[in-house]
């Protein structure tokens, strides 16, 4: 066998190799092979792959944008549903963007007063308050 | 510049300050809407859904039952009387009043006794709830709001 014919023997199996490579039977028989041998592979969506920069872009945003915001006010305001036993006279001035509302001045001849402001969707809720009942109310 | 000119310049500086206080003393209107809290029930009967949310944010009443709502509007030193459910009267006054900046002056009284006396600085259109006074078997909230 010369040089030639022995060149021409290599690329006849290179071919069919490759070919047999492509076949889609072969493909299938690999696949068979490995879902028997490894198991099922896992849907793309419980692949780190994807989870991991979705949950990653998920962590930044909550970041970014807060579920609760937090509210202006200072630690040592009243609720009325938490303090609506106390005769408490308090003034929390809550100052948003374009929204203000002061308590200047409260009082009463019949009872305890109490002011009140919440921050709630960018808009101070203000209370002011007379316990009529005295301080049990 | 003409002499003509010159005066009306000088006029126009001369009432410029005047300007705003024309401004201070237009009309502001102000919204009040009398509601009755109280555990008897749990109804929300009122016609601003607004206030429902609001509401529930501040206080811990089962019930809100909407007795009335008034139109009013304030200007310069005139005040308002308004007759509320439950004998009760609320006098309106403005103290000061600049661009969208107003000072309110409310009293809440009853057979001469001033129940809610106080002065609230509102830029915007609030609300603010004064209340606490009883009636029927609840407390009186008035809803107090400025309309643009």
């Amino acid at each position: 066998m010369n040089e030639r014919q022995d060149e021409e023997i290599k690329n006849v199996f290179r071919q069919y190799l490759a070919a047999e490579i492509r076949h889609p039977e072969v493909a299938k028989a690999k696949e068979r092979f490995i879902q028997e041998r490894f198991g099922r592979e896992p849907l793309i969506i419980f692949r780190p792959i994807f989870f991991v920069p979705v949950l990653s872009a998920l962590f930044v945003f909550l970041i970014l944008f807060p579920m609760h915001k937090p509210a202006l006010k200072p630690a040592a305001e009243y609720s009325l549903k938490e303090s609506a036993g106390q005769a408490v006279v308090k003034e929390v001035p809550v100052k948003l963007q374009g929204i203000e509302i002061n308590v200047e001045r409260v009082s009463s001849e019949v009872g305890p007063t109490m002011v009140y402001q919440k921050d709630w969707h960018d808009q101070p809720l203000t209370v002011v308050w007379v316990f009529t009942g005295g301080v049990n109310q | 510049m003409k002499l003509g000119s010159k005066i009306l310049l000088g006029l126009f500086f001369c009432f410029l300050p005047f300007v705003s206080t024309l401004r201070a003393e237009a009309p502001v209107a102000i919204k009040v809407t009398a509601i009755s809290a109280s555990n008897n029930g749990s109804d929300f009967d009122l016609e601003n859904d607004a206030f429902r949310d609001q509401l529930i944010q501040l206080f811990s009443y089962k019930s809100y039952k909407q007795l009335k709502q008034f139109s009013v509007r304030l200007e310069g030193t005139k005040s308002e009387t308004l007759t509320i459910p439950g004998g009760y009267e609320l006098n309106l006054s403005l103290k000061a009043h600049e661009e969208s900046k107003i000072r309110l002056h409310a009293v809440i009284q009853k057979d001469g006794k001033k129940f809610l006396e106080t002065e609230v600085s509102i830029f915007g259109a609030g609300p603010v709830f004064l209340g606490g006074p009883p009636v029927d078997s609840g407390n009186l909230i008035l809803a107090v709001e400025t309309l643009g």
